[in-house]
């Protein structure tokens, strides 16, 4: 890899780092998503500084002839964690959201039941004892 | 003790839903009737408002019909309801054979009696493709059961009291179809039995089974039979712990 597709790699990595801690102190990103961003980060800026570390790990102990497939492989790998994540936070959430239709629906209907047995007429129902429409309406 | 409790669920059932309530409400005076409507977008919830019965009216439209157990469910449980009878609201379900489906549960013989067309083969069949994956699922249920099951797909079901708290437990986590339904309350402990019943076909509008996502159906229940098989213990436990079955 050459020097300044290093550095390119370097400042993307620091760049997406810092826009990870931005997101979080603005607690726009929940904390077990940015562990796994941060580490995405973590490793676009190790690609730069430990390229030879990479480059013989992919070709004397994977076995990995061309070191760039490395990167494939792990950003694929990564891929297929996050969504598998995500498959089970969504279904966790859908059952949460069913929770909570079912108790809003019954919740709701309580509330009706009770509003109907407690409903106290206003004086604006009452008619005028002159019998008459005071409201001037009409 | 509270009389059944008849839960009608619905979904843009406006055609189908004032025959279904006035077949019903011949037998008020027997069993309460509660609407289960899942966020319908005509009038359905209104008509049955406007007709006095108690309707549990979901904000969020919750996928497929078996979203509205848990409302039910629920519903039931709190209520001190001990017998619960689900009835469709496409007008495919007969008021005159509620009394079939609710005996054994009122006699304490079966904890979960599902109505089967099937048996005595009156009535709406259903559709060639839906009958064969009921069969396939009728076989591979009564395998795992032990129980013989032809119908497990009908939505004409009656719980007794222990399935009402047992399955109304389980329903805080999801059950997304009758193959996991059966199966769940057979790892339960319950009893579970078939009767038969005639049924109808629906006047208006399809049924949530003609879509062509319908066609996933199978592998979806496949999957279900897994993962209800994995949680068998779970399930046993669950059981153990509420009611010492």
């Amino acid at each position: 890899m050459g020097f300044r597709i290093q550095l390119i790699a370097f400042i993307i990595g620091v760049g997406f780092f810092l826009m990870i801690l931005r997101q979080i102190k603005r607690t726009r990103i929940s904390p077990a998503y940015a562990l796994m961003w941060l580490c995405v980060a973590a490793f676009l800026v190790s690609i730069s500084v430990l390229e030879f570390a990479y480059r013989w790990l992919a070709t004397q102990v994977i076995g990995i002839i061309d070191a760039r497939h490395v990167i494939y492989i792990v950003v694929i790998g990564f891929m297929m964690i996050l969504l598998f994540y995500l498959c089970s936070v969504i279904t966790k959430m859908n059952d949460q959201i069913q929770n909570l239709i079912s108790y809003l629906a019954i919740f709701e209907k309580r509330l009706d039941d009770y509003t109907r047995q407690n409903t106290v007429p206003s004086c604006n129902d009452k008619a005028s004892p002159s019998g008459r429409n005071d409201s001037g309406i009409g | 003790m509270r009389r059944p409790l008849i839960a009608v669920i619905t979904y843009n059932e406006e055609d189908n839903i004032v025959t279904t309530l006035e077949d019903l409400e011949r037998f008020r005076h027997l069993y309460d009737i509660v609407v289960v409507d899942n966020c319908s977008g005509d009038n359905t919830a209104l008509l049955c408002q406007e007709r006095h019965i108690a309707t549990l009216r979901h904000c969020v439209n919750s996928g497929s019909s078996f979203g509205t157990l848990q409302t039910y469910f629920r519903y039931a449980h709190e209520s001190g309801y001990s017998i619960l009878v689900q009835f469709d609201g496409d007008g495919q379900h007969v008021a005159d054979e509620l009394e079939k489906i609710i005996n054994p549960v009122s006699c304490d013989v079966a904890d979960f009696v599902i109505g089967s067309r099937f048996i005595d083969k009156k009535g709406f069949q259903s559709f060639l493709l839906r009958r064969a994956a009921i069969k396939g699922f009728g076989i591979l249920d009564s395998f795992l059961t032990g129980t013989k099951l032809t119908d497990v797909t009908s939505g004409f079901r009656c719980y007794g009291p222990r399935a009402i708290d047992l399955l109304g437990y389980r329903f805080r986590t999801q059950i997304y179809d009758p193959n996991q339904l059966v199966l769940s309350a057979h790892f339960a402990g319950l009893r579970i039995m078939e009767v038969p019943v005639m049924m109808r076909e629906r006047r208006y509008g399809r049924s949530e089974f003609r879509d062509i996502l319908a066609l996933a159906y199978p592998l979806k229940g496949a999957v279900n039979i897994i993962g209800c098989i994995l949680q068998k213990h779970q399930i046993e436990r669950m059981a153990r712990r509420r009611h010492g079955i």
